[in-house]
Formats: C-alpha cells, structure tokens, sequence
C-alpha cells in the first residue's frame, strides 16, 4: 500500500476500513443527534399540544407559524425520525461503524476483503443520507407518509416523499455494498486457527445480520423505485382501480395494490429489525464476558440461535399486517412463526444473564450499559408477544403500545449496547479511554429519563391511543384521559434524556484530546483487536505480526501471561514467569 | 364580449352622439326555490368532542338550502360572465371558522384577492381546497386565532374548501375574473352594480342544484331584473361551465326593465 497518500485519499476516500468505520460512527452519531432533536420537538408539542414553543421555531413560519407546530409538521418530524433513526443512524453506527472497524481487527485480517467496495459503500450512505435531510428544504417540507410510506397517501403526499424515495435507494445500495463485504471478510479473510468456533460472538452476529442485509433489502429497493416510479412517472403499482382522493377520482390510478407496498416493505422491515438488534446483543456479548472475568455462557447456543433467528426473520413479516385483512389461515402461519422466533431471542438473552452468575463484576461504564440492554430489551421482547398474537394485536396494532415497544428494544436496548460499545473500544480507536464520571452519569441518567418516556407508553396503547397523532390522542374522548395524564411527564423525561446526552457529547469530544492515554489492552481483553496496536495505524495493515489464533475467544479466568487471561493470539506455552500483577484484576474504571 | 360593447357603444353613439362607455347600470334580482325546501341534515358532531363542547345545547345542521317562505333561495352566487369592475379589492375575503362551520358558507372574490382563513374554534380545523384551477392549499390551523392568508391564483366557479377533520365542514368560494358577483341574501335578492351597458350571460349558482344561465342586457343608468328559479329536482354542479357570448339580439326571456329599490341589500 502506497505510504504517501493525499489527505484525500486518506480521509475522504479511505479505503482502511478502520477510517472507513470512523466516518460511519461520526456520521452516523451526527445523524442520530439529529433525529434526537426530532424527537424532542415532537415530544414538545405531545406533552404540551399546540403550545407556542420559541425552539418550534427553527422549523420555518411554514411548518410552526408563530412557533405553534401545524399537524402537517408533526408528521414530517416523525416520518423523518423514525428512518433517520433507523436507516442513518443505528444501522450505520451498528454494523457501518462496530462491524467495519472491529470485524476485520477481530478475525485477524489486514483489512476488508473488498475495501473499495467498502469506500463505496460509505459514499452511498452519506449522500442518500444528505438527501433525506434535503428533504426539509423541499416545497411542502420533508417525507411525511410515516416512515413506511404506505400508498396510496406516500404517492399523492408532497415533494419530499420524492426525495426519501431516492435516499433510500441510495442507503440500500450502500448496505448491499456492505453486506457482500462482510460476508466475504468473515468467509474467507479469518486468520490462521480462527475457526468459526472461535470467532468472537460480535463476528458471528455481523455475519447474520450481514446476511438479512443482503437478502431482505432487494424487495425493498425494487419496491422503492416502484414507489418512485408512481410518483413521478404516472405508473400504478401500488394505486388501486377507481381510486377516489377527496372526492376527486386519480387519473393515473388503476391495477395497483397498496398491499403490494405493504408485503415488500415489511419483508425487509422484519429483517430490519434483527438486523438493528443482533450487532448490539454482539456488542454486549464482548463486553459482559470481558467484564465479568469468565466465558459467555452458553456460546454455541447463542451462535445457533443467531442463525437460527436468521432464518426466520425471513417467515414473520406479515404481523405487522394482521390488520389489513388477511385470512384466519395465513395469520395463524404468521403469528405461528412469531411465536418460535421469539425463541432464540430469549435463548441469546437468557445465555447473557446466566453469564452474570457467579462472576465478579467489573462496573465499567460500558458494563453499565451493557447490563442495563438485559432486562430492557427483555421488557422490548417480552411486550412484543401481545403484538404478535393477532387477537391482542387488534386492539394493540397503531397504538403507542407498539411505539413503546419497539422503542425498548431499540432506544434503551441497542442504543445502551451502542453506547457500551462506544466507551468499550473508544480506546483502541483513540489511545486514551472517556472520562468514567461523565459515561456514569451519562448512564444512570439516561436509563431513568429513557424508562420515563417509553414506560407509560405501554398504559397509553392499551388505553386507546393512536399512534402518529400530532396532539398525542386529546382529540379523542377515549383517549384524552390516558394522554393528558401521561404525555406530560414522558415529554419532560424526554429533555431530561436530552439533558443526560450533553455529558456524553462533552466526555466524547474532550477525551479525543484530553482522555486518559492507555496501552493497548486496557481492558485485559482477549479478543484479537486488543493485540493490535493502540489506534492501529491507517493504511499500514492492522497487526504488526499476522497473528495466529490458538483458543476461543473468551479464556477469562485462567492464568495468562499479562492476568487472567488468555489472548487468542498468545501462544500457550508462554505461561508467565511470575504471578500476574496484583492491578490486573483491578478495577481499571 | 369587447365586440358586442363596442358595436352597442357604436350603435348607441351614432343614435345620441354621446360617449356610452362611462355609463353603467344595475343588475337585480332574485334567485327562487319554486319547489318545497328539502331539510337540511342534522350534522352529528360527536367526532370531535371539542366541536361538541363548542355547539353544546344547539341542534346543528348542514344549511345547504336556506329557503325563504316566498321562495327566496340563500347563498346562492350569481355572476356576470365578464371582465372588468375594477382591480381586486385590497380587503380580505375571509372565511370564519367557527362552530365547527364555514362562515359564510359561500362568497364571491376577485383573482388577486387575498382569501383569509381565520380560525376562531379551539379545536384543530385544516382548511383544504380542492382546486382544479391552481389555488391549491392544505394546511392545518391547530389553536383558536391562527389565520391563513392565501392570494388567489385563478378564476375559479367554484372554488371548494372543506376541512379534513370534520367531514360536514364544506364552503365554496366563487373566483370572479371581474367585481361583478354578488351571493344571494336571505330574501333570496341579490344587486350587481355599476356594470358597463351592454349584453351579458349571467348564471346563478347554488351548491344543491348547480348552475343556471340567463342573457341580460344592461342600459346605462339603467337597472334590469334577473330571476331565477330552481324547481328544486337540479342535480348540483360544482363548476359553471364557459359559455361563450352570441353577437346578435337574444332571446330574453321573462325581462322587465324596471326601476328596483336601490337600498335593499344584495350582498352577503
């Protein structure tokens, strides 16, 4: 590789894929700052309907005059929430960010197998992910059809629509780009003795969500450009015969299905959702072996249930459509299925928490949050059940009980694993570890402020309130009381979630430049990247001996050369010379 | 229509040797419901529980006939199919959200014309036209005092705004080229002043039963009586057609020139 490269070929158009997993996490937190704020204009104007807030503002006479959010507004701040949420924040920073840099670090390869398809990749994401937020600037504002986009409303909806259409199809090319990448990586790239039996947990849950990347986003792509084609091209895919919009009939309409829309979506979209939850059950998985001193408990069964879960995030799609109609037949086979995928969640789950017991406990920040991800993404899981029985669902479907919960699976559960992630492998990226203070107040803080505003949401669905509503369900008689009573309380956890994101921003930045420098391995870890240097250097390979793997990944616990434990990487005959010192089994908080 | 002017003005001036163009006259008249009124529907609010708050103790209904006892028909539009009449006026035509309702139901503008969209109810209402002509809008007015201000684009009989949110709410806005409209009062009379002497058509325009033309011809300092009758069995029609104008003498039927009280009140 050439030493002497342009600044913009190093850092613009790297082809290192750790540079390349820095971009994603900068950008991709940027991102999530952004729908964050989102979040907090709309939680705004739900606790406190149709107040005149200064912060409204921001938005344009158009949107808030006077400040006062209009209804057509609110709609654009949740479309745009939900898939800046997802598609420009969590699964870059999941597998775009974690995936890219740790992958190739953890199976001991110099880089990606394909690293400028690697580049392309980001270089797809940005500019789609630029043109979902030049929506905003569109005449009639951003995408406002939810982020689903279901027609018909998605096809007569305004100009923005337009534009969340061709992001999309550029943040699906990118994770296509991406997906064959990993794959091919993990395949064929491992280092000598790194069989699959002793990759790390985080690998294997790269490689299925890999997988659901590359199978389930096709449908989608192709059903984006149909999408877009009835928009602009007068086509009818998804416009029903006769259809009749405020009294007036649709010329162009004729022979499409909006159902059609709805099958091709969701069958990415279930997959979607493994795909945004796997890469952080692997996050966490690294962290609590690593702090809890032992193996993970039950590994074989995780990375069984990982596949399996694989397969059959393919067969579930249709329970987010239990109430379009469908026969008793097919929805018995969906919610069948729904019902067995559950399983492997709960297998993973349950093999993390059994991991805990008898363990000595480091309470690290990252182990903080790693620990906090169990029992929330149980309530996310476990709240999910309800919705997957079509009978609850009938009266669940729509409701901020949905909302609720998929926001526990995502928000406090594969954010809190982000985060651990984040203050886990900071190190190695930068050389110097975030302040500990801050990440603890950042997390007690958080985990409060964020079981505040999604808790009560679960009360607010079963008592009728509609999802997507611009005044949080005051309009309706049956759902005033639940709303007025909770909407409040979540809106004002929501700015103290905010509040407890400003720590964590701070420590982030700071720490670049004034963290603690540590060595390499500050955490005593034994997965491969923590034998490579501190920040290994871009464009120069990763390791500076090709490393050769002689055990699994998590020997904790046994007497090892540097403590207790055993790099993959470390031969086994070098047995240490002297007792370890005593600070290796401190707590290096 | 300049045609028709110019050879009246051209006659009219050979016979008097007098400019006629400054002089105008009057259009008056009534618009009847020959037939029995049908009733107008109760409109259940219960929707909207603030709707429901705001009319509480009133039995609403959708007023779309509004019959006088000697037949006299409301809110119906009448207007000339002319130019002219001046520049758009610099006032807003206002809409009135209020009680749930459209206030008024039905009124005439000018292209050009600032329409203004008040809402005095504390409930969200979304004023939203369904306009083939280019005044096209949709917006939401959330809380009690918001006003929406929107410049007509286009000529437009009628212009149709309803509110998304409650589904009875409907009003009609009659886009006039010219000033020369007038929307019934309750007798069912309405008076366009100050026209050009001349031959016109002249429809009226009623939401239930759809246009009705008529000829008129307009003397200087004159002022002639237009009726019109609705048997009530028309089916509506939400756009006056183009009709154009005939050059020759045409049949008018049913026309008295005569002198009418000048202060009755024609407009809404």
């Amino acid at each position: 590789m050439s030493q002497r490269q342009s600044w913009v070929r190093r850092y613009v158009f790297s082809v290192d894929h750790k540079w390349i997993g820095v971009q994603y996490g900068v950008t991709a937190l940027l991102f999530l700052l952004f729908g964050f704020s989102l979040m907090i204009l709309m939680r705004l104007q739900l606790g406190w309907p149709g107040k005149a807030f200064g912060v409204m503002k921001v938005l344009g006479e158009a949107r808030a005059p006077g400040g006062i959010l209009l209804p057509e507004a609110y709609n654009q701040l949740g479309a745009m929430h939900g898939t800046i949420m997802v598609f420009l924040a969590i699964v870059p920073l999941a597998v775009g960010a974690f995936g890219n840099y740790l992958v190739p670090l953890q199976i001991g390869a110099p880089d990606m197998a394909f690293p400028k398809l690697n580049m392309a990749s980001y270089w797809c994401f940005l500019p789609g992910g630029l043109i979902m937020l030049a929506s905003f600037a569109a005449p009639g504002g951003a995408a406002n059809s939810g982020w689903t986009s279901y027609p018909p409303l998605s096809i007569i909806a305004t100009e923005g629509q337009t534009f969340w259409l061709v992001g999309m199809i550029f943040l699906i090319t990118s994770s296509l780009l991406g997906s064959v990448n990993f794959i091919v990586t993990i395949l064929q790239l491992r280092a000598p003795g790194m069989t699959f039996g002793r990759l790390p947990f985080f690998v294997h849950a790269q490689l299925v969500t890999s997988f659901l990347l590359l199978l389930a986003f096709p449908p989608l792509e192709a059903a984006g450009v149909m999408q877009l084609m009835d928009r602009v091209a007068g086509t009818s895919f998804f416009l029903p015969s006769g259809l009749v919009i405020s009294g007036q009939v649709l010329g162009n309409a004729g022979g499409g299905n909006p159902l059609l829309w709805q099958h091709l979506f969701w069958f990415l979209a279930h997959p979607e959702v493994y795909v945004l939850i796997l890469p952080a059950m692997g996050i966490v998985a690294e962290v609590i072996a690593n702090n809890t001193r032992r193996p993970l408990w039950g590994y074989r069964s995780m990375v069984g249930a990982s596949v399996f879960l694989g397969f059959m995030s393919f067969v579930v799609w249709a329970h987010h459509m239990f109430m379009t109609g469908m026969g008793t037949v097919i929805s018995a086979f969906f919610q069948t299925t729904t019902m067995i995928i559950s399983i492997p969640s709960v297998i993973i789950l349950t093999a993390l928490f059994i991991s805990l017991w008898g363990s000595s406990i480091r309470f690290t920040t990252p182990m903080l949050f790693a620990l906090a991800f169990l029992p929330m993404f149980g309530i996310g899981g476990l709240t999910g059940l309800p919705l997957g029985l079509a009978a609850a669902d009938i009266h669940l479907h729509d409701t901020y009980y949905v909302i609720g919960h998929f926001h526990y699976v995502v928000a406090p559960g594969t954010i809190f694993a982000m985060f651990a992630g984040i203050y886990y492998w900071f190190p190695k990226v930068t050389g110097r570890k975030l302040n500990d203070t801050l990440g603890k107040i950042h997390f007690w803080g958080s985990l409060l402020c964020i079981n505040g505003i999604f808790f009560p949401m679960f009360y607010q669905g079963l008592a009728g309130v509609s999802r997507r509503l611009w005044d949080g369900g005051m309009q309706y008689a049956h759902a005033k009381g639940a709303a007025a009573a909770t909407n409040p309380f979540m809106s004002m956890s929501a700015v103290g979630l905010l509040i407890f994101q400003l720590p964590f921003i701070y420590n982030f930045f700071a720490s670049i430049k004034w963290g603690k420098l540590v060595g390499s391995n500050p955490w005593d870890a034994t997965t491969l990247e923590w034998a490579a240097a501190t920040s290994p250097p871009l464009a120069h390979g990763n390791f500076e001996v090709a490393p050769v793997v002689y055990r699994g990944p998590y020997e904790y616990g046994v007497r090892g050369p540097s403590g207790d434990f055993l790099s993959q990487n470390v031969e086994d005959d070098a047995a240490p010379l002297a007792p370890p010192p005593s600070d290796a089994m401190a707590v290096t908080a | 229509m300049m045609k028709t002017r110019v050879y009246v003005a051209v006659c009219v001036a050979a016979l008097l040797a007098l400019p006629v163009l400054a002089q105008t006259g009057t259009i008056e008249g009534h618009v009847k419901l020959t037939g029995p009124a049908p009733a107008n529907a109760r409109i259940p609010m219960g929707a909207d529980p603030n709707c429901l708050t705001i009319n509480a103790g009133k039995r609403v209904t959708s007023d779309i006939v509004l019959r006088a006892a000697d037949g006299g028909l409301a809110n119906s539009f009448v207007m000339l199919k002319a130019n002219g009449g001046g520049a758009a006026p610099a006032a807003s035509a206002v809409i009135d959200q209020r009680g749930c309702q459209y206030h008024p139901r039905i009124q005439g503008a000018r292209v050009g014309q600032t329409l203004e969209v008040k809402n005095s109810d504390a409930t969200l209402h979304n004023i939203h036209s369904l306009s083939t002509k280019g005044n096209n809008f949709n917006t939401g007015q959330p809380t009690a005092g918001m006003v929406f201000k929107y410049q007509l684009k286009a000529a437009e009989t009628m212009l149709h705004v309803k509110c998304d949110v409650h589904p009875w709410m409907s009003g009609y806005i009659g886009v006039a080229n010219s000033g020369f409209y007038a929307v019934t009062d309750n007798t069912g009379a309405f008076k366009i002043s100050g026209v050009p002497a001349g031959k016109y058509q002249i429809v009226a325009w009623h939401e239930a039963y759809g246009p009705v033309v008529q000829n008129v011809e307009v003397k200087a300092n004159g002022s002639v009586t237009v009726d019109f009758a609705y048997a009530g069995t028309e089916k509506p029609n939400a756009t006056i057609a183009g009709l154009h104008v005939e050059e020759v003498s045409l049949p008018m039927e049913a026309t008295a020139l005569e002198l009418v009280d000048a202060t009755k009140s024609t407009s809404r």
